[in-house]
């Protein structure tokens, strides 16, 4: 496959979505707090750069600004990045699940069913 | 330590903003209200005006706020004149009114900033409507061909410059207006530098028409736009249009209408900010609870908004001269201000770490053009509210600096706050990893 990128991304613009994936991928490597100069040492990006990138993903909330305005973190929005994860229920609860499975598959009296016999 | 506690102990559940409405104003609503802080359909009418006769942002928000009072009230006073009410522009009816619009202005603001940018929005665009027609239909009866002479530059003297220079910074003055909306704002790192940009753009072009039209209009005349008190009204009788002037007035009046529901809104969060921070008193920091307004800061402000222009006009001034200082006073507070904070964003930007050769050099381009127009500013203004009000404004705020840094330094590190990252903003802390297999892929 040839690297040449399609028509409709046109110049400098494939290495500025790279750069700006990068630069949001640093944010959760590095922790957050991290600051500006950091993340262009990190990631070997122009300071100017960095600082642009930066502020674009801060405008589209992917990413905040923390309260002493140096440090970044991952916004609110960037939680669109990733398929919702249903938390995982306690070890209890997963026993009623299998005792239901296991045992009493269409029981209407489930509520009253003893858990452990 | 992991990415969720290490963000634990940086950030608060709160904003020091909270109680406002926050994060729910659309761009548009933003826009508008930079718009109308501009006021650029006053400003293409009025401007020239004012050339012909002729503490910073706090003071600048006020003073725009009475000036925008007073010229409604004026603009409200002519429409109506005709109609019988009264045979002249009567004072004690330009003084009703101004009392009669701040009550309007004060309802608009506290029932809740998403009525207040409705109705900005919708007035400004009224306004803008109204001035294009006005402006159009002088262009059109004018005839179509372009006056060419005034796309090539003549008389550029260092001298002729300045003067045109402050006109036109008097008809960008309040374009920032969008930044009081940085807590309610959606998506207010995206949403106010466009709309304070845009509002630069906007109000650039209508004053370019303006200025065009009635240069062009007064081309013939000896003395040209200069000799006019009022241009606009000259050239309609001049083509005979005897309904133009009532459109303009509604189109002012509109104007300045939307301009001081946006400076009392801008106004109010100031304040509102600054009796959070502790600098005013901290009643002026409460929001109402239901409406999510600033309620006490626009009860302070508002009376003293509307008493300023009753107390000018009772004192036998015409709505139309009580402007002149008014406006004045409130393009010196605008400048001042606008310098201070080309002067601190470089050193802002090297404290956060973020210093670059770009902002150095933009400031070193700017903070000198700017003090040459406050030089040739006070230098021009006549010696009136304006030396009053910076004499008694500047001496205040030094005073209440180095009492504040005498008996309050922890409050002096405080000022600066703004609407910070809270917990709601951040993605929220994942969850601690799994060990076990999901339920269901047990068997």
């Amino acid at each position: 496959m040839s690297p040449q990128p399609p028509p409709s991304v046109p110049g400098r613009q494939p290495r500025a979505v790279r750069n700006a994936l990068a630069v949001l991928a640093e944010v959760v490597a590095a922790g957050p707090g991290v600051t500006a100069k950091e993340i262009s040492a990190a990631l070997r990006l122009p300071r100017a750069t960095t600082y642009r990138l930066l502020n674009l993903l801060v405008a589209e909330e992917y990413l905040v600004r923390l309260p002493d305005l140096r440090g970044f973190a991952l916004g609110a929005r960037a939680g669109r990045l990733a398929v919702p994860i249903v938390p995982a229920p306690s070890t209890a609860a997963r026993a009623v699940v299998a005792h239901c499975a296991a045992g009493c598959a269409g029981a209407s009296t489930w509520p009253r069913t003893p858990v452990a016999r | 330590m992991n990415y969720s506690t290490r963000i634990a102990d940086q950030v608060r559940g709160q904003s020091p903003m909270a109680g406002l409405d926050r994060r729910n104003l659309g761009p548009m609503q933003v826009f508008a209200q930079s718009v109308s802080g501009a006021a650029p359909a006053a400003a293409m009418a009025v401007v020239p005006a004012i050339v012909a006769a002729s503490a910073g942002l706090l003071v600048g928000y006020s003073l725009l706020g009475m000036a925008s009072l007073t010229g409604a009230a004026m603009q409200i006073n002519a429409l109506i004149a005709p109609f019988g009410l009264s045979s002249t522009a009567s004072p004690v009816v330009a003084a009703v009114l101004v009392v009669v619009l701040a009550g309007l202005v004060a309802a608009c603001t506290v029932r809740g900033v998403r009525l207040s940018a409705a109705v900005v929005l919708l007035v400004e665009a009224l306004s803008i409507t109204l001035m294009l027609v006005v402006f159009g239909v002088l262009l059109v009866s004018q005839g179509i061909g372009v006056d060419s002479r005034q796309l090539v530059p003549s008389g550029t003297g260092l001298g002729a410059v300045v003067a045109g220079v402050l006109p036109a910074l008097g008809a960008f003055i309040g374009f920032e207006a969008a930044a009081a909306m940085g807590v309610e704002a959606r998506r207010p790192f995206r949403t106010i530098p466009r709309a304070v940009g845009a509002t630069a753009a906007l109000t650039g072009v209508l004053s370019l028409l303006a200025a065009y039209t009635q240069v062009a209009g007064f081309a013939g005349v000896p003395g040209g736009l200069a000799g006019q008190q009022q241009p606009v009204r000259a050239l309609a009788a001049a083509e005979h249009l005897a309904w133009l002037p009532t459109v303009l007035d509604a189109g002012v009046a509109t104007s300045f209408l939307a301009c001081s529901v946006a400076t009392t809104t801008a106004l109010a969060r100031l304040l509102f900010s600054m009796g959070r921070e502790g600098v005013l008193p901290a009643r002026l920091g409460r929001a109402h609870r239901r409406f999510r307004t600033p309620h006490v800061a626009i009860a302070v402000a508002l009376p003293v908004l509307a008493a300023v222009p009753v107390v000018l006009i009772s004192l036998g001034l015409s709505p139309a001269r009580a402007l002149v200082p008014l406006l004045t006073t409130a393009a010196l507070g605008y400048l001042v201000a606008y310098l201070l904070v080309c002067l601190a964003a470089p050193v802002f930007l090297h404290r956060i770490g973020e210093l670059t050769v770009f902002s150095v050099v933009a400031t070193s381009v700017i903070v000198p053009v700017l003090l040459v127009v406050l030089v040739a500013f006070v230098s021009t203004a006549p010696v009136s509210v304006a030396a009053l009000v910076t004499g008694a404004v500047l001496p205040l705020v030094g005073a209440r600096y180095l009492w504040m840094r005498a008996r309050r330094p922890d409050r002096v590190a405080a000022i600066g706050l703004y609407d910070e990252t809270s917990t709601a903003d951040l993605l929220g802390p994942p969850l601690p990893p799994r060990s076990q297999p999901p339920p269901g892929r047990e068997r």
